[in-house]
């Protein structure tokens, strides 16, 4: 009889952790946090040595911006269960919320020292080595992260900026030119984009399409032809599927070689052609072309950079 | 005021740009090496044309342009009426029509953060509002009620309004449909975080178009400690705040939107990816239909859900 207690009270635990671990992880990705610090909460009374009802207590906190409460739960769960990494990380993640940055790096060290693995560990490790301006410690944790999850975005990004911060110009243009390739839309592409161009290359740029500034990979062609490499294909994609979008869009194709107008001329024409042939709906009166014999002048920041051979995509103001 | 002169000020900007640019169209073309007479030339190191990169296949990634320019040759023969005559006399014109450009959408960009700022106020309404009609509730007062919900309904009417007004401000500027900005509602994403990964937003209109002592301003800021640390963090294309709601990399540009490739060449490109491991873009959970939908490999460590890198003071909503 006194087994069968027993064993019906293990069950009952048992079954009580597990329900943490399914419960838990459901209020964050619903992001019903204050429901769950209700439950969970309330689970963490019944059961105060319940590691995973104060982690994900501290996990709602957290998420509310109520990083000192969040702490304090996060803290009971690493407490609770020290060999648990993410209970460590995470109190790393609340001391930077309440800019307790010494406190942050303990925690993320800990974590990496029990899970050498930690991904997020490492890679908000080099966020604070970035903040701090100590670049190189930066580099060595975004290494780390990119032989983990190789196309970490925030991992690609800072380790450009980083390699800029250590004069390392060509791997900072090679890292930036990673981070457009897997990255190219939105505020941090078009940031890196703009650094990539103060660096003199212009693989990609930063163009106003409509009234919008995006970011389009620089077209390239067979050397000698009109004959635009498959690289950037890609923009014309995006520029046909804007004009579409919206019918009032039209945009100038202006090519630039130097010392060659015919061959600039016939770069605007296959490019508009291109455009046409798969977007049959726009009328080529959105896509004027020009073409000069001439380097084009970019200027960028203090500098200007003469482009023998270039395309440039400028909107038409009606 | 300051707001109306600004805006007038662009205006004339505007005005004075396009003569510039119209005025011009009637002057043969010639190659006007004169006209950049003024500026450095500082290297050509961005010329990125005839690298010599012959090794590609064929592009695999438009699904929606069909188009294959293979067979179009060099031999410029457009075969149109504007076969003699380019659209810009020369480079000159050609740069000014792009600042023109450039300012028009300047003007826009403070039109959709007017636009983003009407759903702020409209919302706050809302929340005011709704406390007044549960502070009637509680004080059991039926008429104090009934004319409270009255109040809500109007600032919910308001609300959608300008949440109407804001959807088509964003995708009249980005060229993107209302179904795409909707779509990216959907997942939760804000009004400001849309206008800004879509480059409609003033704080990244500029980037790529911005001068040199801003960039510099913007560096020393960067090198500043203690508190600063975590506000820089928030800003746009810094990339140092910790995701306090996932812990894991946020994904770049924005979510939603799928099957638009007018959304950017992240959902044109075979070789876009889709985020860092046990991000929600990587475990196909934002409905963008990025490129490459393929890095995930398990494991990591963040367990929640969340798109917010904004951080700032650990005090600041996410989105």
């Amino acid at each position: 009889m006194k087994k069968f207690i027993a064993m019906l009270l293990v069950a009952s635990v048992l079954a009580a952790a597990g329900c943490a671990k399914v419960v838990g992880p459901y209020y964050l990705q619903q992001e019903e946090y204050k429901e769950g610090i209700r439950v969970m909460g309330e689970r963490f009374k019944e059961n105060p040595d319940d590691a995973d009802s104060a982690y994900y207590t501290g996990r709602y906190y957290l998420a509310l911006n109520e990083p000192e409460k969040g702490l304090s739960y996060l803290e009971k769960a690493a407490e609770l269960a020290p060999g648990n990494a993410d209970y460590v990380f995470w109190t790393g993640v609340a001391y930077w919320a309440l800019m307790d940055f010494d406190r942050e790096r303990a925690a993320y060290e800990k974590a990496v020292s029990l899970d050498p693995n930690h991904i997020s560990a490492h890679l908000y490790l080099g966020h604070g080595f970035v903040d701090r301006g100590q670049w190189a410690q930066a580099l060595k944790e975004y290494d780390v992260v990119l032989g983990l999850d190789p196309y970490n975005p925030e991992a690609l990004y800072n380790r450009a900026r980083v390699l800029g911060e250590l004069d390392r110009k060509s791997g900072e243009i090679a890292a930036w030119k990673q981070f457009l390739e897997y990255y190219p839309d939105g505020s941090m592409a078009m940031t890196a984009t703009e650094q990539l161009n103060l660096q003199g290359d212009f693989s990609y740029r930063n163009h106003i399409i409509g009234q919008r500034n995006v970011t389009l990979k620089s077209m390239t062609f067979k050397p000698g032809t009109s004959v635009p490499d498959a690289d950037g294909r890609a923009s014309l994609t995006v520029l046909g599927a804007m004009m579409k979008a919206n019918r009032d869009l039209a945009v100038h194709i202006v090519a630039y070689v130097k010392g060659n107008a015919p061959l600039a001329k016939a770069r605007a024409a296959a490019l508009r052609d291109y455009m046409l042939n798969g977007n049959p709906n726009i009328d080529r009166a959105r896509l004027p072309l020009s073409w000069f014999g001439t380097a084009e002048k970019v200027e960028v920041g203090d500098s200007v950079f003469a482009l023998d051979q270039a395309v440039n995509f400028i909107t038409e103001v009606r | 005021m300051s707001m109306i002169k600004n805006k007038f000020g662009l205006l004339l900007l505007i005005l004075v740009l396009a003569l510039a640019v119209g005025a011009p169209r009637a002057m043969a073309q010639t190659d006007d090496s004169a006209s950049d007479a003024g500026s450095q030339v500082t290297g050509d190191t961005g010329d990125t044309a005839d690298t010599g990169d012959t090794g590609d296949t064929g592009d695999t990634t438009d699904t929606g342009d069909t188009g294959d320019t293979d067979d179009t040759g060099d031999t410029g023969d457009t075969g149109d009426d504007e076969a003699e005559a380019p659209s810009f006399a020369n480079p000159a014109q050609a740069a000014k029509a792009e600042a023109l450009a450039a300012a028009v959408a300047e003007v826009s960009a403070r039109n959709v953060a007017e636009a983003e700022q009407g759903v702020t106020e409209a919302q706050t309404a809302v929340d005011t509002a709704a406390a007044a009609v549960e502070a009637a509730r509680q004080a059991e007062d039926a008429e104090a009620e009934a004319q409270a919900q009255a109040a809500l309904d109007a600032a919910m009417a308001d609300l959608q309004k300008a949440q109407e007004n804001a959807e088509q401000a964003i995708s009249e500027a980005a060229s993107v449909s209302v179904e795409s900005i909707a779509s990216m509602r959907a997942q939760d994403m804000g009004w400001g975080v849309i206008a800004q990964e879509l480059g409609v937003h003033p704080s990244t209109l500029g980037l790529g178009h911005m001068k040199q002592q801003n960039k510099t301003q913007a560096r020393a800021n960067n090198r500043e400690h203690g508190r600063s640390m975590v506000a820089k963090a928030a800003q746009p294309g810094n990339a140092t705040g910790r995701n306090i709601k996932s812990g894991v990399s946020r994904t770049p540009g924005v979510s939603g939107g799928k099957g638009s490739k007018a959304v950017g060449l992240s959902r044109a490109s075979d070789k876009a990816k889709s985020g860092a491991v046990n991000s929600n873009s990587s475990k196909g959970k934002d409905s963008s239909g990025r490129g490459n939908s393929g890095n995930s490999n398990a494991g990591g460590n963040g367990k929640g859900k969340g798109n917010s890198n904004a951080g700032g003071n650990g005090k600041g909503k996410g989105h």
